[in-house]
């Protein structure tokens, strides 16, 4: 009953307020889910292909690079207690290239699995065979998808590249231009998360691939009952460098990661709940102050404190419920954008998960509306207590909360000082278990700290502004005033812009100064002056190779003074997924591209490590995994197990996995793999490099191979590094349309609320023309003082990403630039932002009559 | 959707995939061995596989008894299914996954005393050696497990040893002729229908002396018994409008053996060319046209499966005027459906008490029911 007198009546009567709260919790919890969804469905797809060549699959024998000898499979096939076993091969193919645009198309990931062997299925799906295929002899003609290239493609691609069934499509497999032939067109359905993948037999993918005699995976099906027992079994006869694992081992490394990643992303997302969260506290705020009159009429009839604290807290429960439902329906929305530019970040610098169709997972939903709901409750919490610990006598009069709270403003600013406080010892300590938890926690008391300094900064400035009132327009006296008068409200509306700002700020100043280190990075290690890379958009896959002709035959090139080769495997590490590169340490003393940190110098590295176990590792591997100069670094390789040493440390910006690099004749010699996937190109002194590169595309012909020059190498590092940041702008752009919101709500309130004296004013003649002046006064105040906070929250939170979070989690080392243009645009656009926001309550307040508001009286 | 339904139902598009490809069986025959009369068999070369037809089997099916008179059923089957004609070489650089056999092979036990029916099948490529033949003397794999035989000095006769397990089931039996092979049909070739190429050539060890071990449920037992081997092989044998076949293998404990075959068209007639062979005592062959016997099901006898939910006949009588046998054959257990874990064709295939009109037993059988879930094609 108490809700319904209090709540429901006054939300439907301040129907538009409601509406716009509701509007912000639903759009922070939008961003949250659709980050949070893109999240899961990276690693649900990934997890998610295992199943795809068999069902049940609870073993996996996977290899390294290229893959193991295809007669393990005989030995893991007669190990009792393995039910099946599915030899598998991995690799990517480029299609849909186009002519002069090497970066063009599509990566599909092809698998390499056993055509002819009917797999196990279940009973459940048995009457959707449309045929049977007979083991006694079937009329058609299996062999063609042996003999003839046959490849099963699902549906979308079918329809993206015009192909039907027994239509042949080309398609870049490393250095060669190969055709497919489509045997059978997979219905959507049937496709699963993941469109990109192609089925051939393994015949076609050993031959295709180079891989004959080779295969990547094995795909057990084990009984569960005995699976340790037979995993040990398993692992016992396989080749060195070849791991036996369950599926769900991999998807942890996977998870692990891209954890930094993720949980990067997921935390700038919550930071756009968090401004929601403020509207939600401004709003049951206002409805308690606007409602004083009722509550203590209530309380005199006998209404308990609790009842009264109870019904607030219910208003931003309602406001939760309703702001997340939505939230979440808009979140789900959202993430068919989310997910595709989080899964093309993932795909380029993590690992292939070609995830296209987002992966609803119910708990994440399930989370997101929990996480609304208890925000939205919270926040009521302050503004409840107030409502219910206040004396009916003291409610009956108008006012009274606020000139408490300009009372204990100084107590409340020191309150926001400990926090700040407690943040900057918080930033001092180093990640647990490779995550900056510390580091969040000091983001997160910053904004705390921040917001509650910012009413004793409202005050200041109110009495700055009276001081100063001799300049000021009496438009603008008011507005100060009546700031001043009531800093509790004002001072939601300008923490909530700040901490929008803030993160814009932080997250512009981080990806600023990030592109300028790299930047430089990329203008001094980028030295050679073309670049050969396979053609066709790549990803972190490293499928896409050159043989070693190619590397001869462009060495060979007149004008060609020498070439160096990169090979890179994806390589488990530590419950993780490390990167093992191979560069020719020989001429490391000549041609050094790598900035070492600390460790042998490059002289020192060329003379003494070609050949060795002598490694050179990235910071950021140095950084996740605690490695140091002169460490050994285990590895299992096909040649046995190695020790590599670490004896250098150099700064990269590539992989936030970390790279370890070693030399190419070690490599060779540990992988038996010569195989390369780029080539750097020194031209002689004098050489046109315009023909160079026409003379090497001709060189290796019919091998088809993308030649780049240094400069176009250069933009490609920047627009990835762009696209990796895109959906973070994305992420800021919203929390400050949220943050409108609030300006919106708080001004709106502001002049309802003052309708009397609005009323008053006009009745001492003041003009239509000054009212609206005034609350547009009030918006520049509120825009202002918020851009202005924002700006500074912003550089503290800077700084935080730059030096605390981002070292501890990425280990990258990111030099701090100040885009000064950027943050005076930013101030400029919030105070636009804030006039606009400020317009409309203007003109409300403007049709104030006089005789109607001292009438309310 | 789950993974494992998802996973499940890529695997039937893959299916499907396959059984959509090419232009059909009769594009296939180019290439291919017909089976033609005249046909004399050679043996020992016969009992080898025979590339150039495109699909072969060796059957075993039997009766075998444990110490302390526990019965079982078994059936082990190899087939042999040539993917394309002429088996030409490998090139260099060529995967070795590029053979063109397949060795798909049944393995089935019936536990009578039990009521169970325990059935898996195997599925081998040519590859790595995973399956194969000998086209020189009997000698059949699907990974491990294995069918070879050594030649006796008739050399019409050879003893066999068949080897299969998976997980706690497994046979390991050694076979001994009784008698010599007999070989059905007129001219060497046994016919299926009109066609030219709807004939096969077949063969049966219609009494085999078996020995060895069972392992039933992680339990070994030494076994004996009796068994039946067929060995059959052609191109084409069935055509477009036959749904699949009832197939008898009768041991009688007067000394003969009875084979008939039923062939089903889609129409539920039979097609003429189902016929079946007597074999006397001592081994001569009476070959049994279609209108010298009588096979029929009594009213309500039949038997529908919960795992494909076809409906097959579960009792006959089958009556032989000039033989003088009017049999009743009844399934030990009534589910011996071999339901196909991998897509494959799914049948039934199960020991059979056979009585007299009296009730009395007179032998003993293995019934072959194919078409009933699903056409099969051959």
């Amino acid at each position: 009953m108490l809700f319904q007198a209090l709540v429901l009546g006054h939300l439907r009567s301040n129907g538009l307020r409601s509406a716009v709260t509701l509007i912000a919790v639903a759009l922070g919890v939008a961003i949250a889910v659709a980050i949070d969804l893109a999240n899961a469905t990276a690693v649900a797809s990934f997890a998610s292909s295992v199943n795809v060549v068999a069902s049940n699959v609870n073993l996996q024998v996977l290899g390294v690079g290229s893959g193991f000898d295809e007669r393990t499979l005989l030995r893991v096939r007669s190990i009792p207690g393995v039910n099946d076993a599915a030899p598998i091969l991995e690799d990517s193919i480029a299609v849909g290239v186009r002519r002069g645009d090497p970066l063009s198309g599509e990566i599909l990931r092809v698998l390499g699995v056993d055509l002819l062997h009917p797999l196990p299925r279940d009973a459940e799906v048995r009457d959707e065979l449309p045929g049977a295929f007979s083991p006694l002899g079937t009329g058609p003609d299996p062999y063609s998808l042996i003999d003839g290239r046959g490849a099963i493609v699902s549906a979308r691609v079918a329809a993206r590249y015009h192909l039907r069934a027994g239509s042949t499509f080309r398609a870049l497999s490393g250095d060669r231009l190969v055709a497919l032939r489509v045997a059978a067109v997979l219905p959507p359905a049937l496709a699963g998360i993941d469109s990109s993948v192609v089925f051939v037999d393994i015949v076609t993918a050993q031959e295709l691939f180079g891989k004959v005699g080779r295969l990547d995976r094995i795909d057990l099906q084990v009984d569960p009952a005995t699976l340790a027992a037979v995993q040990a079994r398993v692992a016992a006869v396989l080749p060195h460098g070849v791991r036996a694992i369950e599926p769900k081992v991999r998807t942890s490394e996977i998870r692990r990661m891209l954890r930094s990643f993720q949980l990067n992303l997921a935390a700038l997302s919550y930071i756009a709940l968090l401004v929601g969260a403020y509207l939600i506290y401004n709003t049951v705020a206002i409805s308690v102050v606007q409602r004083r009159p009722e509550i203590g009429t209530l309380r005199a009839l006998g209404a308990t404190r609790a009842q009264v604290f109870r019904t607030f807290l219910a208003e931003g429960a309602l406001f939760g419920v309703g702001g997340s439902l939505l939230g979440v329906l808009l979140g789900a929305f959202l993430a068919q954008f989310s997910v595709g530019a989080v899964a093309r970040t993932v795909d380029t610098l993590y690992v292939g998960t070609h995830a296209d169709r987002v992966v609803y997972d119910p708990l994440v939903l399930l989370q997101g509306f929990a996480i609304g709901l208890v925000l939205a409750t919270l926040s009521a919490v302050a503004p409840a207590f107030d409502a219910s610990g206040t004396p009916p006598a003291i409610a009956m009069r108008s006012q009274g909360f606020e000139r408490r709270v300009a009372r204990g403003g100084a107590w409340v600013a020191l309150a926001g000082a400990a926090f700040l406080v407690a943040g900057l010892i918080a930033s001092r300590f180093p990640a647990i278990d490779g995550i900056p938890v510390l580091g969040y926690a000091a983001g997160f008391a910053f904004i705390v700290g921040a917001s509650l300094c910012v009413p004793l900064a409202i005050a200041g400035t109110a009495r700055l502004a009276a001081s100063l009132a001799g300049s000021l327009a009496p438009a603008a006296r008011l507005a100060a005033a009546n700031l001043g008068g009531s800093p509790r409200r004002a001072s939601v509306a300008v923490a909530s812009l700040m901490v929008a700002i803030g993160m814009m700020v932080a997250v512009a100043i981080l990806i600023g100064s990030f592109r300028t280190t790299v930047v430089a990075w990329a203008d001094e290690t980028l030295r050679a002056d073309l670049f050969v890379r396979p053609l066709g958009l790549a990803d972190a896959s490293y499928d896409a190779r050159f043989s070693p002709r190619v590397v001869a035959r462009i060495a060979a090139v007149p004008g060609v003074a020498a070439v160096d080769t990169f090979r890179a495997v994806s390589l488990p590490f530590r419950g993780s997924l490390t990167t093992l590169g191979a560069a020719d340490f020989r001429t490391f003393a000549q041609r050094n591209k790598l900035r070492l940190l600390a460790g042998a110098d490059a002289q020192t590295i060329a003379r003494t490590v070609p050949g060795t176990l002598g490694a050179v590792v990235s910071e950021p591997f140095a950084t996740r995994f605690g490695a140091r100069i002169g460490d050994a670094i285990p590895l299992d390789t096909p040649s046995g197990r190695v020790n590599l040493r670490i004896v250098s440390i150099y700064n990269d910006y590539s992989s936030d996995a970390g790279v370890i690099i070693v030399d190419r004749g070690t490599f060779t010699r540990l992988y038996h793999d010569d195989s390369v996937n780029s080539i750097a190109v020194y031209a002689r002194p004098g050489t046109d490099l315009a023909d160079l590169r026409s003379h090497i595309l001709r060189a290796v012909a019919p091998l088809q191979v993308d030649v780049a020059t240094t400069r176009e190498l250069r933009a490609l590092v920047i627009s990835i590094f762009n696209r990796t940041f895109a959906i973070t702008y994305a992420l800021y752009v919203i929390s400050i349309a949220i943050a409108v919101l609030g300006v919106v709500t708080t001004l709106f309130a502001l002049v309802l609320e003052r309708r009397r004296d609005i009323g008053l004013l006009r009745y001492l003649g003041l003009r239509t023309r000054d009212v609206r002046r005034m609350v547009l006064w009030e918006a520049a105040f509120i825009g202002g003082l918020g851009g202005a906070f924002g700006i500074a929250l912003g550089l503290l939170l800077a700084l935080l990403l730059i030096f605390v979070i981002n070292r501890q989690a990425f280990g990258w080392l990111i030099e701090l630039h100040m885009p000064y243009d950027f943050l005076a645009e930013s101030f400029v656009l919030v105070i636009v932002a804030a006039l606009l926001a400020g317009l409309f309550p203007a003109r409300v307040a403007a049709r104030i009559r006089t005789a109607e508001a001292v009438r309310s009286e | 959707m789950s993974a494992r339904t998802f996973a499940a139902r890529l695997c039937a598009a893959l299916l499907a995939a396959v059984v959509a490809l090419g232009s059909g069986a009769r594009a296939q025959e180019r290439g291919w061995t017909i089976a033609t009369a005249p046909y004399a068999f050679v043996f020992p070369r016969d009992h080898a596989a025979h590339p150039g037809y495109q699909s072969e089997w060796w059957y075993y099916t039997g009766h075998l008894r444990a110490p302390g008179g526990r019965t079982f059923g078994y059936e082990l089957t190899f087939f042999r299914f040539g993917l394309r004609p002429g088996d030409p070489p490998l090139r260099a650089g060529s995967s070795r996954w590029r053979g063109d056999q397949l060795y798909p092979a049944h393995f089935a036990i019936t536990d009578e005393q039990g009521q169970q029916f325990f059935y898996t099948e195997r599925f081998a490529r040519e590859a790595l050696g995973m399956g194969g033949a000998s086209s020189q003397r009997l000698s059949v794999h699907a990974g491990d497990w294995s069918l070879e035989g050594v030649p006796l000095a008739d050399p019409r006769l050879e003893r066999m040893r068949l080897r299969a397990a998976d997980g706690g089931n497994a046979l390991d039996l050694v076979q001994t002729p009784v008698k010599p092979p007999a070989i059905h049909g007129f001219g060497g070739i046994s016919r299926k229908a009109g066609c030219a190429s709807c004939a096969s050539h077949y063969y049966s060890y219609t009494r085999l002396s078996t020995r060895g071990t069972l392992t039933y449920g992680g339990v070994r037992y030494a076994v004996e018994g009796i068994s039946w081997m067929d060995h059959e092989y052609g191109t084409s044998e069935l055509q477009a409008d036959q749904a699949g076949w009832d197939w008898f293998s009768l041991q009688l404990d007067d000394g003969r053996e009875l084979m008939l075959y039923l062939l089903r068209r889609k129409d539920g007639s039979v097609t003429p060319e189902s016929s079946g062979s007597l074999i006397e005592r001592d081994g001569r062959v009476r070959h049994l046209p279609l209108a010298a016997f009588e096979v029929t099901v009594p009213f309500g006898a039949h038997w529908r499966s919960p795992h494909t939910g076809a409906k097959y006949p579960s009792r006959w009588r089958v009556h032989i005027p000039e033989a003088g046998l009017d049999l009743r054959l009844t399934p030990t257990v009534a589910d011996q459906e071999l339901a196909s874990t991998t897509g494959g064709v799914s049948y039934w295939e199960g020991a059979v008490t056979v009585k007299d009109a009296r009730n009395a037993p007179v032998g003993t059988g293995y019934v072959e029911l194919t078409g009933y879930a699903g056409t099969v094609s051959l």
